[in-house]
């Protein structure tokens, strides 16, 4: 195979798939910014003492030392390789792996074991797109920045992991979460009906892909009342699926220049990030509270006895319609 | 006008009513009828609809947002035949009403010419305060303007134009002075709140109380609750001291407002005289304890009493209306048939009474509906949500869904009365936030009533 193939094969272009998810998003966006410049100056502005992102004050966890000798995997097949801002062959991810029992348990536990850490260690925000070393030493990211993470430590333990990534439509507790934490993102939102772009990683385990969805922790969703993921969980029964109409692309990696195209909303949207950050920030606290008095394996149980996922559109329809009132 | 000819109804029809050439069905309905709460079914479920009907045309040709809202949904009015069409109806969700982009009296001003089925006219409002504008638009709108406690920190406002007002506070009126089995033409009306406030209690209790002399009405304290005392009130977040003297203040005017509650009840039980009270649960309660720690009892039996908005009063024990109705009975003398608890919603014009079974009986020109998690309609006897089709609303379409838990009765089970009627167990829906300005007071005396509950 010629480099370029690779390049290609490793999804390192943005490429038709790519244009189609951005592609309805990125001019909507525009428009919005051209038709309310005070909406963006607002945005810009707004929450002040919102934070810039939720890096903890303290990790949670230790990044253990690399020793020569320690196992990884070292194949350059597809889905094992190293993959722009995802190297399985940084020493602190061959080193955290080892720690979690890469080689040493099943695919399946090693699986369940790493899904567990990036999903309660790593805390999600809004913030710039990292590598998945670099959201291991921050201690925070995106679903992006969590997915590279969590395929990088997949990889380096030999299970072969993608990126899986579409335009979501959220239930109405994500939607208050995150959509109506700020007036620009909520436009947005309700004029495209979903938002731009998450990410759950698919590990392949006996020959099946898996959906695993790392994005959100634990604390962040008993004060929504939804139950969390689990590995081999696919969210888009329970709280967030493809938007109807979009399409879904299943990359073995992040293309060029994503950390320039998604680093530009917060260079231009600084208020909408930290209004979203404050909203996910208070819902953490919330959720902390929460588990002091009842565990994390408990409150899930309960919760999916209950639980059905609201994904009522009257609310998205009238905002919908209150918004091309505007146009 | 209808009525029982007293002075009392009188007034409600000079203030609240509307001249009989105006009249739509559901004028007919309020205006007309002289016990809302004992007509034949078959006549409430024919005049409902076509009360709905009328409302649901006059929306759909009035205002450019439900228009293209039942665009959206390929609806057309004349698509509802017969009452099972009622599921079409384009809805909105309360929260809807909070959606404006920006606490700015101009964003709301524009956000709510969008939404408005009536004109508002042209903005000439030259002030920057939010609560000044909200003066403004009551006036422009010659109705009543009214704010939730924004327990997100984020209010909701609810517009009524004149029409809207005139038949809410008719109804309203008409309907509690009913309750009572003989009404004087001069008794007194009792809320302990405060009326100078936008906050939809007060600013209800404080409106519909007008139609008492000047003399007769009284209130726990006239000090104003503005939008940032509001504000400060619900997300309990006193940040500097300014803050904290703010809301110590309040505590102390409540807490002082209740002795003078109680010395104006041994007042009018001295006399003889009657009284119409009016209030939430816990501010009713928390005077009735202190009654009781000062071995108060009277007999207020030829007054009334009824309670709304919320009915938290501890945080880890329920009082349930049957045990609230005991109290009322022993400290302030009034029977159980003349405590009558209400259910509203500042998005409703209309109430729900408790019955002697504590069952809530809505007003006839209101279809209720629950439904489930996906806005699908559910039954009658099954657990949902709330939502309604009203028809008196006019400056706005009133077709909601709300946050409220509820299961509803085609026969009362209580009363043996024909339903609607809504369990008094009614609750939020999991994920849908606090609500209702009885619980935003509440927070001020919560530590007085951790105390009680501490002791009990």
């Amino acid at each position: 195979m010629t480099k370029i193939g690779e390049l290609k094969e490793k999804g390192y272009f943005i490429d038709v798939d790519w244009i189609r998810i951005l592609g309805r998003a990125l001019p909507s966006l525009v428009f919005i910014a051209l038709r309310y410049p005070r909406l963006i100056k607002n945005a810009n502005r707004a929450c002040p003492d919102g934070p810039q992102n939720l890096k903890p004050e303290k990790l949670p966890y230790k990044i253990p030392k690399y020793k020569d000798g320690m196992k990884f995997c070292r194949s350059k097949k597809r889905y094992l390789r190293q993959t722009h801002l995802c190297n399985p062959l940084d020493k602190e991810i061959i080193a955290l792996g080892n720690s979690l029992g890469a080689f040493q348990k099943s695919d399946w536990e090693y699986g369940e074991t790493i899904f567990k850490f990036v999903n309660e260690s790593i805390r999600v925000d809004f913030s710039p797109i990292k590598s998945a070393l670099k959201t291991l030493y921050a201690g925070h990211g995106t679903c992006v920045d969590k997915m590279s993470l969590f395929i990088a430590l997949c990889r380096m333990g030999g299970i072969p992991a993608r990126y899986k990534l579409y335009s979501p439509e959220i239930v109405e507790e994500g939607y208050n979460l995150y959509m109506a934490a700020d007036p620009l993102i909520k436009k947005w939102y309700d004029a495209l009906g979903f938002f731009v772009i998450h990410g759950s990683a698919e590990v392949k385990i006996k020959g099946e892909w898996v959906v695993c969805d790392v994005s959100g922790d634990p604390y962040h969703f008993p004060a929504l009342n939804l139950p969390f993921m689990r590995f081999g969980e696919d969210p888009s029964d329970k709280y967030l699926r493809a938007a109807e109409g979009t399409g879904v692309i299943r990359p073995e990696g992040l293309p060029f220049g994503i950390k320039f195209i998604a680093g530009l909303p917060f260079k231009f949207f600084g208020g909408t990030g930290r209004a979203i950050n404050s909203s996910v920030k208070a819902n953490y606290e919330k959720g902390k509270k929460i588990f002091e008095k009842i565990s994390i394996d408990e409150y899930d149980r309960n919760i999916r006895k209950t639980y059905k996922p609201k994904w009522a559109s009257s609310g998205k329809r009238a905002s919908k319609v209150l918004a091309e009132l505007d146009d | 006008m209808v009525g029982n000819g007293g002075v009392l109804y009188k007034r409600n029809a000079e203030l609240f009513g509307r001249p009989r050439d105006q009249w739509t069905t559901v004028d007919s309905m309020i205006y007309g009828w002289s016990d809302y709460f004992k007509q034949k079914k078959e006549v409430v479920e024919k005049t409902r609809f076509k009360a709905i009907k009328e409302s649901l045309e006059f929306h759909y040709d009035n205002s450019r947002f439900y228009n293209r809202l039942c665009k959206e949904y390929d609806f057309k009015p004349g698509d509802v035949k017969s009452l099972r069409d009622f599921v079409k109806v384009p809805m909105l969700p309360d929260t809807f009403f909070k959606e404006y982009p920006a606490e700015k009296p101009s964003e709301i001003y524009s956000w709510l010419s969008k939404i408005s089925t009536v004109g508002l006219g042209s903005y000439n409002y030259s002030g920057k305060s939010l609560q000044g504008f909200l003066r403004w638009a009551e006036t422009r709108l010659e109705g009543m303007v009214n704010h939730s406690s924004g327990t997100t920190g984020h209010f909701s406002f609810m517009f009524r134009d004149k029409i809207t007002y005139q038949r809410f506070y008719f109804s309203i009126v008409k309907t509690l002075l009913d309750v009572a089995p003989t009404i004087t033409d001069d008794p007194h009306y009792v809320y302990p709140g405060s009326p100078n406030t936008f906050l939809t209690l007060g600013r209800w209790l404080g409106e519909g109380g007008r139609i008492f002399s000047d003399s007769k009405r009284h209130f726990l304290t006239d000090r104003e609750i503005n939008m940032d005392i509001a504000r400060l009130m619900s997300t309990g977040d006193a940040r500097g001291f300014k803050d904290k003297l703010i809301l110590l203040a309040l505590k102390k005017a409540m807490l002082k407002g209740e002795d003078k509650m109680i010395s104006l009840f041994e007042e009018i039980n001295k006399k003889g005289e009657q009284a119409v009270i009016i209030g939430p649960p816990f501010q009713i309660y928390s005077i009735m304890l202190k009654m009781k720690k000062l071995g108060v009892r009277l007999d207020m039996n030829n007054s009334v009493l009824f309670t709304g908005g919320g009915w938290k009063i501890f945080e880890h024990r329920k009082i349930s209306e049957e045990e609230f109705a005991k109290i009322v009975e022993e400290t302030l003398g009034i029977r159980p048939k003349c405590y009558v608890d209400i259910y509203g919603m500042s998005e409703m014009n209309g109430i729900a009474l408790s019955c002697e079974g504590r069952y809530k009986h809505l007003h006839p020109w209101i279809h209720p509906m629950v439904m489930d998690e996906n806005e699908g309609i559910l039954g009658f006897d099954e657990w949902g949500r709330f939502a309604f089709l009203d028809p008196i609303a006019n400056s706005y379409p009133g077709y909601i869904i709300t946050g409220d838990r509820v299961k509803i009765y085609d026969e009362c089970p209580g009363c043996g009365r024909p339903g609607p009627v809504i369990d008094s167990d009614i609750s939020r829906m999991t994920g849908a936030e606090a609500k209702g300005c009885a619980d935003l007071m509440r927070s001020l005396m919560a530590e007085e009533f951790k105390k009680v509950e501490t002791v009990e």
